[in-house]
């Protein structure tokens, strides 16, 4: 993969030799036990040569950067020049440099080459360079998509194409004058020698400077070379630690060229940090420390992007490090970064705080007031390692964690349709519950195929749908990684190319996705959109035969234990679900300039997800019987400033459906979730007693249902639909198709009955059943029509070609394609209307609609049901002669009355959860929920998620419906007991204790004030409550 | 030089994030330029939806071919050479404030062409095909000049219709600059704004009494240092009870606080009071107002009911029978049916009233002095009349009205052809040079960009330039 760390640091230990220590060596030098020099040796070709050198001494056990502390001589005078660490050829030569620092000595052989020869400046390696390197190409100046002041660059240089028609075509060109090279445009705007908007940009003794002027001096050549980059090296190649005496460090830049050959770039590459005010870095590659935390520094050198970690110790005053118990190998990670960075740990959280928590963060909920009792009167010492097992074995957390997932996974309705919205969340639900390893929900996720139905999984790609929208969102939920930079350049911040791009778009590019099923195609392809190269899929071998799944190939790679992604990507999701802040941070947002706040933690609990088996709940239940997730939100001198190393715990609003929730639980107006299974039972009770006191009144039903639809005027019976079969030929075939081979109605075991077809008096028959894959298929339909006497009506039908009969008397002579109005002459009594339809693959095969409507007729108390044409049709065979399937269907019928929808519904409601924003299958994006950041689902960006909070949400609280009614309904429960019992419950709801005397005081003085309208003071005490911050906030 | 104001920190983004912060420094300088650069305090945007004629209001076109030429006559204005259709009598007396630019057009034809994506590219001022969506102008101006009024949102839309859902966007800004949208009909005399008033039966005394309780036990939560969130919520909190208080937050939406003569100088239908509540927000210091109205089908006059048949979706989308003197719905039309034809009340004629009135009152109250009117469209309507006595959408020339904050009064800048079809003057504007106008007039640095949050950086109106004759 492109973008791990491939640097390997050319760094030689050479022999080092002890000397007398000079008088004034500082203190810390005496320290150096070893010393070690890159590069081993130095060979300079041409008189633009030049090398960095980078001197690292072993000081207490810790690598020190001692170049700019060391002194460098040469054997052989005049021939090379050494300014910081760097050396320049002054003519042809070789011999020794010699390195002098703490006592010791080393020595670099050196030759130097060719000084008279020119070796001219190359556009691509060395020009496009310095453009990025002096901010020229950057997306906020001339690399931003339209330029600036009419000088457009492609961003950082990936395409010298549009560069090279810039500089030398563009502005009339008088960006470039070879006769004049300081004239050039290009040499006065960055020197500000002419007005720029961009400011000063470059100084003449940059060696921007240099490289602009020789290049354009030498007749600014824009030939396109075949040398390239293909890897960039830094010395030090680990990550560093800056403090004392020693702050800053030197850094050596190598470019490994397509030629074979590796060159110093280390003036010409440019430099970054993620945080400048821990350390910044000069032109020359020079990292200086500021102030006390951990910053990567970033290296770019055309295409090329690598990254270095730097930790900056500072002493603070008074700390002193106090040994904590640590529960786990997460606190001793965590603890050694807060005491090499010097923060105290903040004291454990008490049991209150512990269990609001872990129940908000484990299953989105508050727990109930007697949840909480036992829990506070447990005095078992492994109370909290017991309820953290509990909840993980609760539904209410396979339902929450599962909320989690899919809204990255866009299970919304206004993707999918709420049905399939449905399936795909249950089918999340029930990975979370079963705790399925995350290597097989992803590999199922990413290789799904078949029917949606079947394979709820499948929606995934059945809500997006282009390859390039799959390769976003996979390459965010999996890799965390936001690769839709590089859909259009390069990655400003990575490593990651147009390439990878457009080649994981090739795994999707054959995964075609419609009528709620995904099937794989023999074709598709994936185009690179500038060089029109043919992609090959991202994580197959590019020589390996076509794959029968180009997923498989990705699914595999990605999943594999030595992915470096996937499985940090994934535990640091789970850490920033249960602390509210990733180790990464953004958590989708991993790329080498964006370090993780403590790697070791990182990788640690990347390798116990892998060894445990991809397992999320080992991974929760570690982090949540750790002392650092129950670490208190009270901050001491020593950790306040900490927002990044986990010193203490982090307060968070509640999110949109904790709020909505924890409001309808603290006023006891939303019932303990995990009493649902028992409700849904009382439910389904109500309805077996509904239905058994409608059976006593079936025989009376039936005999009215009969009367009446025998006095329907016409009335129709079910189609009857003869399976489709595929034609060569249908004009053909429909031309030669006579009445006598249209089979007799009751033939039954030809025919499907399809009665939901026709309650509407528009009717489709859809593709789906009518055609075959291949060409045109031909389906047979008839169905029996009563008419109380002779009448004509007119039918209305659409279809790419059919014919019809009635009573075995065609229609038309011909078949007709298209759309057509005839007149259909009922005769009284029974008639049978013959369709036969030819239609191509995917279409819908035949619509009509008859005028006037047919007439239906309602009975029984459900007046407003009408009977069904289905129902009209087993109602005309006499009783003696029904089947038993006709039977049941009347029964059926007959019992699907409001009342019984009406609980269907309800037992469906409560067993989806839907009153529970935390619980439900997809979110029910309420004005309230929206208001609180619930997201869309429109994207695979946690970011979607909106944390910080509004004023429209203290409107919200304060004055919105929500809160309102919730206050007023919960008066009905709450006004019943004594004011102290009344307070008491309260606050054990809402907050996981007893109210402090304060409170207490506080409350009862305001409802004993106001007993006489007592409803309304305890509907006001309800919504106070639910307006403090500690209620708002999790903590 | 007259005072700057520095804007006050934005209510609604208060203390939250760092983007913001690190912005903060430049509001001071944002403040200066825009005593350089442009004049606007504030912003009142009239969109008139649906794509409104050019040709029979503000570009007339007497010498088209008679079978498509407007029915209505061109009239002269107070200013020489600036002539508007009868459609306009009332503002056309007010010519000497109004700049109209005849060379609107939408540089890549096609994009624009459909309403909704229309629509979004005259509120983001941004080509809607883009890689980033765009957030609204009135967002990036909350976000970057923050409120003066801290009783009231920077970003106001009134009253909206359903089609705001999808074209008024938030892009990647946080959500708190999102547009504060009021909904309803001022002109019913019922209409109150959701969460600004108090809740039904919680009046004012006992919403003090519930705030003192929660005050007296809003104690129990002890936590780490000053967590951003904690503390801005806290204080989004108290201002939240400021609004909902505050008497100047209710004046500011209480038309009936308003004079009955001036109420009906803005026609006392849904528009004419839409226009009037507009200047109200824009008198009372709110930043960027966007008036998006629609008369709908069932609407009130002098505050009694009054309905329109057949006038379902009365926008400007005129592409069945444009000169109906009643509902344009057709046998055999198309996608024009209810609308109402031009030159009806609900039409033309309500705006005429509105708008005259508008620029009358801001004009004597001196507001107009600091203040931006744009009157705006997504596009113009065909030059030709179709089988179907409609006009089509045109995206190819069009106008656009401005008035105040030092916009030329009297100016007529850009010219079509005879038909009104296609550009002849030498300039032409587009919707991203409206943006960067609105940018500009405000004192918007436009070379300092906006960040996603993959921090990417984002110019305002990147393709736009202001429009130099409004300057």
């Amino acid at each position: 993969m492109s973008c791990l760390k491939t640097t390997v640091g050319i760094i030689a230990a050479l022999l080092a030799v002890r000397a007398n220590a000079t008088p004034n060596t500082p203190f810390a030098l005496k320290n150096v036990t070893s010393l070690e020099v890159s590069p081993k040796r130095i060979g300079l070709e041409g008189r633009r040569d030049a090398q960095q050198i980078v001197v690292t001494g072993m000081v207490n056990g810790e690598p020190r950067d001692l170049t700019d502390k060391a002194q460098f001589e040469t054997t052989k005078q005049g021939v090379v020049r050494i300014q910081n660490g760097r050396v320049e050829a002054l003519q042809d030569g070789k011999g020794d440099i010699v390195i002098r620092v703490g006592g010791l000595v080393a020595r670099l052989p050196f030759t130097a080459s060719y000084y008279s020869k020119r070796y001219p400046v190359s556009f691509e390696t060395e020009t496009l360079a310095i453009l990025t390197k002096q901010g020229c190409s950057t997306g906020s100046c001339h690399g931003s998509p339209h330029g600036k002041g009419g000088f457009s660059l492609s961003l950082f240089g990936y395409d010298p194409r549009i560069d090279r028609v810039s500089l030398t075509r563009d502005g009339y060109n008088r960006r470039i004058n070879a006769i004049e090279p300081l004239e050039s445009l290009m040499i006065k705007k960055p020197l500000l020698a002419v007005p720029h908007v961009g400011g000063k940009r470059l100084r003449k003794s940059d060696v921007g400077f240099r490289v602009l002027r020789d290049w354009i001096a030498e007749g600014a050549s824009t030939e396109i070379s075949t040398l390239h980059c293909e890897s960039i090296a830094l010395t030090p190649s680990t990550s560093r630690v800056l403090e004392g005496e020693f702050k800053t460090q030197q850094l050596r830049v190598t470019a490994q060229f397509s030629d074979g050959k590796a060159r110093d770039i280390t003036p010409i590459a440019t430099y970054t940090t993620s945080h400048p005010a821990v350390a910044e870095v000069t032109p020359d590659g020079k990292i200086i420390a500021k102030e006390r935390g951990q910053t990567a520094i970033s290296v770019r050198y055309l295409d090329k992007f690598e990254s270095l970690y730097i930790t900056v110790v500072e002493p603070v005053k008074g700390f002193v490090w106090r040994p904590v118990i640590e529960n786990s190998a997460i606190d001793k990670k965590v603890n050694q970064k807060l005491r090499q960075l010097k923060y105290l740990p903040a004291e454990v959280c008490g049991d209150s705080e512990f269990l609001r928590r872990l129940s908000l963060d484990l299953t989105g909920l508050l727990p109930t007031a007697e949840t909480t009792l036992r829990f506070l009167k447990d005095t078992s010492p492994n109370k909290r390692a017991k309820e953290i097992d509990s909840l993980l074995e609760s539904e209410e957390y396979a339902r929450f964690w599962a909320l989690k997932r899919a809204d990255l996974m866009r299970v919304s309705p206004r993707q999918l349709t709420e049905a399939r919205a449905s399936r795909f969340s249950a089918w999340l639900v029930d990975s979370v519950r079963k705790n399925m390893p995350y290597d097989q929900f992803a590999h199922a996720i990413l290789t799904a195929q078949g029917a949606e139905a079947q394979a709820p999984s499948a929606n995934y790609f059945l809500g997006i749908r282009t390859p390039e929208e799959r390769t976003e969102m996979t390459a965010q939920i999996f890799m965390g990684t936001r690769v839709e930079c590089t859909k259009c350049h390069n990655h400003p911040f990575e490593n990651w190319t147009m390439r990878d791009y457009y080649r994981i778009a090739a795994v999707f590019a054959r995964t075609k996705a419609g009528d709620g099923r995904v099937t794989l195609a023999s074709v598709g392809e994936v185009l690179h959109p500038t060089t029109g190269e043919k992609m090959s899929p991202y994580g197959s071998p590019l020589s390996s035969p076509e794959p029968v799944d180009r997923r498989e190939g990705f699914a595999h790679w990605l999943t594999a234990p030595a992915n470096p992604l996937f499985a940090r990507v994934e535990v640091n999701r789970i850490w920033a679900d249960l602390l509210g802040r990733g180790i990464v941070e953004p958590i989708d947002d991993f790329r080498s300039s964006n370090p993780p706040s403590n790697a070791p933690l990182l990788d640690y609990l990347a390798q116990e997800f892998v060894t445990s088996g991809y397992n999320r709940k080992h991974t929760i239940r570690l982090i949540c019987n750790s002392q650092t997730y129950q670490r208190s939100t009270q901050s001491n001198a020593f950790n306040v400033q900490d927002n990044t190393l986990f010193s203490h715990a982090k307060p968070r609003l509640l999110t949109a459906e904790q709020l909505k929730d924890a409001i309808g639980m603290a006023t006891h107006t939303l019932p303990s979730p995990t009493l649902s299974p028992q409700r849904v039972e009382e439910a389904k009770a109500e309805l077996t007693a509904h239905h058994n006191a409608l059976d006593r009144l079936l025989p009376l039903w039936l005999a009215q249902a009969e009367e009446a639809a025998q006095r329907l005027p016409i009335r129709q019976g079910a189609w009857r639909i003869r399976q489709a079969s595929p034609v060569s030929d249908p004009q053909r075939a429909l031309k030669e198709a006579g009445v006598a081979n249209l089979p007799a109605l009751d033939a039954t075991s030809l025919w499907i009955r399809r009665p939901d077809y026709l309650e509407q008096t528009q009717n489709t028959l859809p593709s789906a059943e009518s055609s075959s894959n291949e060409g045109h298929s031909l389906t047979t339909m008839a169905r029996r029509i009563f008419s109380d006497r002779p009448r004509s009506i007119k039918i209305r039908w659409s279809a790419e070609l059919a014919r019809l009969w009635l009573n075995g008397a065609p229609l038309s002579s011909d078949p007709i394609q298209g759309e057509r109005e005839i007149a259909l002459p009922l005769r009284g009594g029974e008639n049978t209307l013959h369709v036969l339809v030819a239609t191509p693959p995917d279409r819908p095969a035949f619509q009509y609609s008859l005028k006037p409507p047919f007439n239906s007729t309602m009975v029984g108390a459900d007046k407003e049901r009408p009977l069904t044409a289905a129902i009209v049709e087993a109602l005309m065979v006499p009783v003696s002669s029904r089947t038993s399937e006709q039977a049941q269907e009347l029964r059926e019928f007959y019992q699907a009355d409001g009342e019984s929808n009406a609980i269907r519904q309800r037992v469906a409601s409560l067993e989806a959860r839907m009153d529970y924003a935390t619980q439900r299958p997809y979110p029910e994006l309420s004005s309230f929920t929206a208001t609180f950041g619930q997201p869309q689902r429109d994207t695979a960006c946690t970011c979607e998620r909106r944390g910080a909070p509004t004023l429209l949400q203290a409107l919200e609280l304060l004055n919105g419906q929500t809160a309102y009614q919730r206050a007023q309904e919960g008066v009905g429960y709450y006004s019943k007991r004594d004011n102290s019992a009344l307070i008491e419950e309260l606050y054990l709801a809402a907050f996981c204790r007893y109210p402090v005397m304060k409170e207490r005081v506080a409350a009862l003085k305001f409802l004993s004030e106001r007993s006489n309208n007592r409803e309304q003071a305890v509907m006001d005490l309800l919504w106070a409550v639910i307006n403090t911050q500690e209620f708002l906030f999790q903590h | 030089m007259h005072k700057i104001e520095l804007p006050r920190r934005n209510f609604i983004g208060l203390g939250l994030g760092s983007a913001l912060q690190a912005m903060f420094p430049e509001y001071a300088f944002a403040a200066e330029r825009a005593a350089l650069s442009g004049r606007a305090k504030r912003v009142i945007v009239i969109f008139e939806q649906g794509g409104v004629s050019h040709t029979d209001t503000w570009d007339p076109k007497p010498d088209a071919p008679l079978e498509h030429r407007s029915p209505f006559k061109t009239i002269a204005t107070g200013v020489d050479g600036f002539y508007v259709t009868e459609l306009l009598t009332e503002t056309a007396r007010l010519a000497k404030h109004l700049t109209v630019v005849r060379c609107m057009t939408q540089p890549t034809p096609g994009i624009g062409n459909s309403h909704p994506k229309g629509s979004q590219y005259v509120y983001s001022g941004e080509s809607p095909d883009g890689p980033v969506e765009m957030p609204d102008i009135g967002s990036v101006v909350a976000d970057r000049l923050g409120s003066s009024t801290p009783y009231l949102p920077a970003n106001i839309l009134l009253p909206g219709t359903d089609e705001q859902a999808d074209t008024s966007r938030i892009g990647f800004l946080p959500p708190a600059f999102s547009t504060f949208k009021t909904g309803g009909s001022p002109a019913n005399p019922t209409w109150r704004v959701a969460n600004l008033g108090l809740l039904m039966g919680i009046d004012e005394k006992r919403f003090l009494n519930r705030r003192d309780l929660l005050s007296s036990l809003d104690v129990g939560f002890s936590h780490a240092g000053q967590p951003k969130d904690v503390e801005a919520m806290r204080a989004l909190m108290n201002q939240a009870t400021d609004m909902l208080t505050n008497p100047k937050t209710r004046r500011a939406f209480d038309l009936s606080a308003e004079p009955s003569s001036v109420r009906e100088r803005y026609g006392m239908g849904h528009r004419g009071q839409c226009y009037l509540l507009g200047r109200k927000l824009i008198e009372s210091g709110v930043r960027y107002v966007t008036v998006d109205v629609r008369e709908p089908e069932n609407s009130f006059r002098d505050g009694k009911q009054v309905s329109y048949p057949g006038g379902g979706n009365m926008n400007w989308d005129h592409h069945d029978a444009i000169y109906s003197t009643s509902h344009t719905n057709i046998p055999n039309g198309g996608a024009g049916a209810g609308r109402y034809g031009i030159g009806t009340w609900p039409m033309m004629g309500s705006l005429d009233r509105a708008f005259s009135a508008l620029i009358e009152d801001l004009s004597r109250s001196g507001l107009l002095e600091d203040t931006l009117v744009c009157l705006v469209s997504e596009f113009g309507r065909t030059p030709r009349i179709n089988e179907r006595q409609g006009r089509d959408h045109w995206t190819h020339a069009f106008s656009y009205i401005f008035a105040g904050a030092g916009v030329p009064g009297g100016q007529v800048v850009g010219s079509t052809d005879r038909d009104g079809g296609y550009i002849t003057s030498s300039m032409a504007y587009t919707l991203e040079d409206y943006a960067a106008t609105i940018y500009e007039k405000l004192g918007i640095d436009r070379s300092k960009p906006l960040h996603t949050p993959t921090n990417r950086p984002i110019f305002l109106a990147a393709k736009g330039k202001p429009i130099p004759e409004l300057f």
